[in-house]
């Protein structure tokens, strides 16, 4: 038998359902930003039809999935409680070493690959080492790598790009199913990592962690060796992002990532996640790392002035951020 | 500025030639390759003599010259000290090139102590940093003849430098616009980006859309958008920039990651572009090979530091050189390509 729940309000009212629903929906923490950014869409695709063409869609697409594969090991390092300002750089770092094993020493380019997403890796164990173990603050920790890794990537580099590489790399670059292939790595990455932080052990310890860390400590959780591991991973997702722009290039470019560090922190933000630690989700990240690049693509389709853009982007994110306080704090979530 | 250091200025100056006339006229004594050791301070004195047919017949004969520059790994400046090395070696100059590892002012001033502390008889030096100007002045108060390259110091500053060699932005601004007038037939739009706001892409973003609005006044122009040094976020801002207007027929961009940007947008947007963008690093050289990218404007960094040396040799030898020289920054296309792949070749980047 249906049974048809009705909400009596104090007044004696009834809700309607559609009204329990729309409640329901806001408490998600996802539907602010997912909001804004239905609101942004229209916007500009009203100002201009052409935003919403299909090769902006999927240069926009393409662009967020260099930036989210980054945006993901940021978004669980910040929700660990510590967040990374070198991912830029690691991203350099990553294309540089790839383009230079591949084409100067004839490394096979999966190896190239796997050796560069490994020093990736290996830089955030150091930030993480760092930061955690030796105690110093991620911010001045990170910052040093930012610098640290952008230097060597033009060291190695020497100064410029890293060219001619392989033909094969193009197969990194290559359309499947109609598009290319970063999307694809993008999408099962964070596929992956949503499932990871809502259904895995790993995922709640993360949580947990970020959340209170002392806390998480007497309930036996190692709170260090779970934030060396965020620190690792987003140091390997950051390498392999820069691997995967460097094959859209077709060269390894020191300047590959350069400020993705502080864009993509304030995606994740944006997209509900707190920098205090312990709260948001994938989801939420990379609806916030989708929303700032769909503002910054509007803004130029729009024909907005360049020098304004800036302006109208960080108003913009205020604005998502506080709309998005005003619905938590009347519908919670 | 010096992402931009590509490019190629197509003949020398003419110092020598204006300078053996003012020989001429002047008939400067000559010193000999006699005093070729007494090296240190001497880049004044005058060297020439003038020969029967009226031509310069100057010894520089052991003197010593440095160029003493920023970044030695870089491509870019491993051009301009070919292009030192070789003409100074040519007019048989002793040369000696002082680089640093980074851009740190600091490490040039060390350099060129080291340059004055060994002996110079002239210098070549990209002012590139605002604190670079005292050692300047000094090296200048001191006798040593000094030719600044590629960005030009501010007027406001008496350095005593002999010579300022700098490429335009304003010339290669107007001349890009009338290689894509041309091009585009004189209709259509055309998309303009910059690297950044600084006043060298400015210059030459306001003289191109000037200059098309004089030559091609049917041509609109699209006011500059900040294409940034970010491959992939450039590449998705130009893409953003071509839905905005379908009537896109060329872009310019006056940094070096253009060629690359506009070339990967109008793939992505599967647009016929007119592009032209600047430096002939290898990446760009092979996009206009392939036609993706119809020029790259050339700044003459190799022929810049090689009229450096000339203009050193025609101070030394007691001649008057122009205080200020404004490099030509040719367009590169596929007719004259394989001439900055040679030159590439030559300078070993």
């Amino acid at each position: 038998m249906l049974v048809r729940r009705v909400r009596v309000t104090p007044g004696g009212q009834h809700d309607a359902p559609a009204r329990q629903l729309l409640h329901a929906a806001l408490r998600v923490p996802e539907v602010g930003i997912l909001l804004a950014l239905v609101v942004a869409v229209a916007v500009f695709a009203l100002v201009n039809p052409s935003f919403v063409a299909w090769a902006n869609i999927e240069s926009n697409v393409r662009t967020i999935a260099f930036i989210g594969i980054v945006g993901v090991g940021q978004a669980m390092l910040i929700i660990a409680g510590e967040f990374d300002l070198s991912v830029g750089s690691v991203a350099a770092l990553g294309a540089v070493v790839a383009a230079v094993l591949m084409s100067d020493h004839g490394l096979p380019i999966p190896l190239a690959v796997v050796v560069a997403v490994a020093l990736g890796i290996t830089v955030g164990l150091v930030n993480g080492l760092l930061t955690v173990k030796v105690g110093l603050p991620a911010l001045i920790v990170t910052l040093g790598m930012l610098f640290a890794a952008r230097g060597l990537s033009y060291v190695i580099s020497g100064g410029t790009e890293v060219y001619p590489l392989p033909d094969g790399v193009k197969t990194l670059s290559d359309r499947v199913l109609g598009l290319p292939m970063a999307i694809w790595v993008f999408a099962a990455i964070a596929i992956v990592a949503d499932l990871v932080m809502r259904r895995s052990g790993f995922g709640r310890r993360l949580y947990a962690v970020g959340g209170n860390r002392e806390a998480a400590q007497l309930a036996g959780i190692r709170a260090d060796r779970i934030k060396l591991a965020a620190f690792m991973l987003t140091g390997g997702l950051a390498a392999l992002a820069g691997v995967l722009v460097m094959a859209q290039l077709g060269s390894g470019d020191p300047q590959i990532g350069m400020n993705w560090e502080l864009a993509v922190i304030a995606a994740v933000v944006v997209g509900g996640i707190s920098l205090r630690g312990g709260v948001g989700s994938i989801a939420g990240a990379l609806l916030g790392v989708l929303f700032l690049q769909v503002v910054s693509s509007g803004l130029v389709v729009s024909g907005v002035e360049a020098t304004l853009q800036p302006v109208a982007v960080g108003t913009v994110m205020i604005a998502a951020l506080g709309l998005d306080q005003v619905r938590h704090r009347r519908y919670g979530g | 500025m010096w992402e931009q250091d590509r490019g190629r200025w197509p003949r020398r100056l003419t110092l020598l030639s204006v300078a053996a006339a003012l020989v001429a006229l002047t008939a400067t004594g000559c010193g000999s390759s006699d005093d070729s050791g007494d090296s240190a301070s001497t880049g004044t004195q005058s060297a020439a003599s003038t020969t029967a047919s009226g031509e310069k017949d100057c010894s520089i004969e052991g003197k010593k010259i440095q160029f003493v520059a920023p970044l030695k790994s870089n491509p870019t400046m491993q051009v301009m000290a070919a292009g030192f090395e070789q003409r100074a070696e040519e007019l048989g100059f002793d040369g000696t090139v002082l680089m640093s590892d980074d851009a740190d002012p600091q490490k040039i001033l060390a350099l060129g102590q080291q340059a004055m502390t060994q002996g110079s008889d002239g210098m070549v030096i990209p002012p590139y940093d605002a604190a670079l100007y005292p050692f300047i002045k000094q090296a200048s108060d001191q006798g040593i003849p000094i030719i600044t390259t590629h960005s030009s110091v501010p007027d406001s500053e008496d350095l005593g430098m002999k010579q300022d060699i700098h490429p335009d932005p304003a010339q290669y601004g107007a001349e890009a616009a009338r290689a894509i007038g041309e091009q585009i037939g004189g209709r259509g739009t055309v998309a303009v980006t910059q690297g950044g706001f600084n006043p060298i892409e400015n210059a030459a973003a306001e003289s191109f859309a000037a200059a098309m609005k004089e030559q091609y006044p049917d041509v609109k122009v699209l006011k500059s958008q900040e294409e940034g040094f970010e491959p992939a976020a450039a590449i998705s801002k130009a893409v953003s920039v071509l839905q905005s207007d379908d009537t896109i027929a060329a872009a310019y961009s006056t940094t070096g990651g253009g060629p690359k940007t506009w070339a990967g947008a109008a793939d992505q947007a599967k647009r016929d572009l007119t592009i032209i963008g600047m430096d002939y690093t290898r990446p760009n050289l092979d996009l206009v090979r392939s036609g993706k990218v119809y020029a790259v404007v050339a700044q003459p960094i190799y022929e810049e530091h090689a009229d450096a040396v000339d203009a050193l040799k025609a101070v030394i030898c007691g001649e008057e050189v122009e205080a200020e020289v404004s490099a030509e920054s040719p367009l590169v296309t596929q007719d004259n390509v394989e001439e900055y792949f040679d030159l590439l070749d030559r300078t070993g980047t």
